[in-house]
């Protein structure tokens, strides 16, 4: 008896095992056959030093693998999801849970993007491999062990490496932008989900604008300061989405220029790889292109980010257009050494202040962007009726930018009138410039007060 | 007291095994010079447990089993401790190489026996990568007969492996056949040193995996039946379930329990483990 049930066991289980591969392997039919491979990243001395040396910063970048990785699974396995989906609940979940506390360890994404990973691990394993890239110069310039030469010396050779694979490897030549909106399918994703595409270019923002102090500062503690400074102004781009956020695609030239200046063919590398990121968004998110025709359109777009040939602009003009195109809307420069790094302002800080000051303030509904700035603001009521309006720049040149303009005595541009309903006064500090409307002058200096220049010890 | 590894020229494969563990031994004291990342999400073979993944270890990666544990308590107050060091090398695309020397120590009543139990080279062959095409391997793993707990025979085996990746789980299916001598379960010479170096006839299971994501954590359950090399011998059931997690990029720790609930060999079955990944320079 007891031997009977054994056969029939290992019959079932023997059935069991072969169904499992002829029903997997027969609904595949006409399904890709990919012989794309992981491979370990080049082993030195440095590695893993960014994570000892900057565990806050490090951390961020595994929260940063989820963002990118339930972007891609949502958009490909739920096409018809309300944008809430991703622009509310996915979002509310990133900024208010996972970046708060992100992850100890760089997730694995394929668990996470199990459908997307199945379309194009082609495609997956070429970001993995400039994420690899990334990460490794992080370590070079982390490890305080190394002269400038020796990182110089290092970076380069770990290029060789990262360019070793040309089957996963980005191009070093720099793309035009037709590649990236010139498409049938280019900004289906900017469009539909502007809000969770801010926070994927902050996300890159950060990833190279942490460069910039890495390579520019003289002294450990400088470099501490600068990535302190970068993560801050990360955090300041999600305070209030999507204005707060970049408007338009992060370039390395742009936002780490000495970076860029140093190590040309990396920097080309990370855009062609942002830009990549944002075609796939456009592929997934554009419902002209067919479920079936995802995985071609995915793998001619990676064709053309890896060949030397295609849309490939010079240098130099890669350099003009991330010029041209304006630093300010990209998130800004990043901090160099040689700036002061200082606490940013943030709505909740500004809230805060009010707070502490005894200032009552209610948010009022957002409103229209006044002509003379570039930004919207936020504004609360105050009592009396009367209000004051904050804008929350990404730092302090691209506030300068705007207020600049302004008489301040009017807080108007000078040929320009502005018929205020009180009087208005424009304080002004960083990242920060408010406009206080009032005829209670009272009340006008307890604002003032409380939006008085950044520097106490819970600033931050 | 009687020997289990009672065979014409002992000490000729004590020195081939002792050769053998110095080279190995050679080998891992001179990676500590590199650092490398490990991944918790890929099972091998008895990390945690018998059935394993479709994907070998990262092209130019090194991953060391240090010090894995297993104890296997069976009838009439006998216990099976074996300690199976191994390291596996992602020396192609797709393809790893694994050399593994497992050390054995029986402790039945009136008899024990200790020393190595074979060595193991086997090379794993990752077809493709996973699409609509399920993750496909082919593996290939020759047993020596080295060591007291050895044996007196060579074995192959050739062993077929399918991975399927669902949101919600992983599945993987083993089935594996060896070839060469049956031993006799009337001599426990033989039978014991062939429990020592984990032969089957065939075996044919699957296993069901899902991952803790934030956590670096892998919770796997396996069901497999295998027919004993030893002749004569009943099919075998077994069961088990394990976890492995990741400690920190370069550190993953395994553990597992299971139960042979047929078969004439029954027994519970723990296994401890951990893994360090290096990488090639």
């Amino acid at each position: 008896m007891m031997r009977a049930c054994h056969r029939a066991f290992v019959r079932s289980l023997t059935a069991g095992v072969s169904l499992l591969a002829v029903a997997s392997i027969s609904r595949a039919a006409g399904a890709q056959w990919s012989t794309a491979y992981h491979q370990f990243y080049r082993q030195a001395s440095h590695n893993w030093q960014f994570r000892n040396n900057y565990p806050a910063a490090d951390r961020l970048f595994n929260a940063f693998d989820y963002g990118h990785a339930i972007l891609y699974e949502t958009l490909f396995t739920e096409p018809n999801a309300p944008t809430s989906r991703l622009e509310q609940q996915e979002y509310d979940f990133i900024t208010q849970r996972l970046l708060v506390k992100p992850p100890r360890l760089p997730l694995e994404e394929s668990v996470i993007e199990v459908q997307y990973a199945k379309l194009v691990p082609e495609a997956k394993e070429m970001f993995e491999w400039a994420h690899v890239l990334h990460r490794q110069v992080y370590d070079i310039w982390a490890d305080e062990r190394l002269s400038t030469e020796s990182k110089d010396r290092e970076v380069h050779r770990l290029l060789e490496h990262y360019l070793a694979r040309r089957n996963a490897a980005f191009s070093t030549r720099p793309k035009d932008m037709h590649l990236m909106e010139g498409q049938p399918y280019s900004l289906a994703f900017r469009r539909r989900y502007p809000k969770f595409n801010g926070l994927i270019w902050a996300y890159h923002w950060l990833q190279v604008g942490l460069y910039e102090p890495l390579v520019t500062a003289k002294s450990s503690e400088a470099r501490r300061a600068g990535v302190d400074a970068a993560v801050a102004r990360f955090r300041a781009m999600l305070a209030d989405p999507p204005r707060s956020m970049p408007a338009i695609m992060p370039m390395t030239a742009a936002v780490a220029p000495e970076f860029s200046r140093r190590y040309p063919e990396i920097a080309i590398i990370f855009d062609n790889l942002h830009a990549m990121h944002d075609v796939i968004s456009d592929v997934l998110a554009d419902s002209t292109v067919p479920m079936s025709r995802k995985r071609a359109e995915i793998l001619r777009a990676a064709a053309r980010y890896r060949d030397d040939t295609s849309s490939v602009t010079t240098v130099a003009e890669w350099r003009d257009m991330a010029e041209e195109m304006g630093v300010d809307h990209m998130g800004g420069r990043a901090v160099t050494a040689d700036q002061p790094s200082s606490t940013m302002w943030t709505s909740e800080l500004v809230e805060r202040r009010l707070r502490d000051a005894n200032v009552e303030a209610r948010p009022l509904p957002p409103t229209g962007r006044h002509i003379f700035m570039s930004i919207p603001a936020r504004s609360y009521e105050l009592a009396g009726g009367d209000e004051v309006q904050v804008f929350l720049y990404p730092d302090s040149v691209s506030r300068a930018r705007d207020t600049a303009k302004l008489d301040k005595q009017r807080v108007a541009p000078p040929n320009m009138m502005i018929k205020w309903r009180a009087r208005p006064t424009l304080v002004i500090d960083g990242n920060l410039a408010a406009i206080i409307i009032t005829n209670d002058d009272a009340r006008r200096q307890r604002v003032r007060d409380a939006l008085s220049p950044l520097g106490k010890p819970n600033d931050r | 007291m009687p020997h289990p590894a009672a065979s014409p020229a002992p000490h000729v494969r004590r020195h081939v095994g002792c050769r053998i563990a110095l080279a190995v031994a050679l080998a891992l004291s001179a990676a500590p010079a590199l650092a490398a990342q490990t991944d918790f999400y890929n099972t091998s073979r008895g990390r945690p447990l018998r059935i394993e993944d479709a994907v070998p270890v990262e092209y130019r990666a090194v991953e060391l089993n240090l010090a894995p544990v297993r104890l296997d308590v069976m009838s009439q107050d006998t216990r099976f401790w074996s300690l199976h060091p191994e390291a596996t090398i992602g020396f192609l695309p797709r393809t790893q190489l694994q050399l593994a020397l497992p050390l054995a120590y029986v402790d039945a009543p009136g008899t024990s026996a200790r020393g190595v139990a074979g060595l193991d080279v086997s090379v794993l062959r990752a077809l493709n990568m996973e699409t609509s095409i399920p993750a496909l391997a082919v593996a290939g793993d020759i047993s020596f007969p080295v060591g007291p707990l050895g044996g007196t025979a060579t074995y192959g085996t050739v062993k077929g492996i399918v991975t399927r990746t669902l949101p919600w789980a992983r599945f993987h299916g083993n089935a594996e056949f060896t070839a060469g001598p049956s031993t006799s379960s009337a001599d426990p010479t033989t039978s014991a040193a062939n429990d020592g170096r984990d032969l089957s006839r065939w075996l044919a299971g699957l296993a069901v995996d899902k991952t803790f994501v934030f956590h670096s954590l892998l919770v796997t359950a396996e069901s497999f039946a295998e027919q004993p090399i030893n002749s004569g011998a009943s099919v075998a059931w077994s069961a088990g379930a394990g976890l492995r997690y990741q400690l920190d990029p370069r550190w993953t720790m395994d553990a597992g329990l299971g139960r042979r609930f047929t078969g004439d060999n029954r027994a519970w079955y723990v296994t401890l483990g951990s893994a360090y990944s290096l990488g090639l320079r």
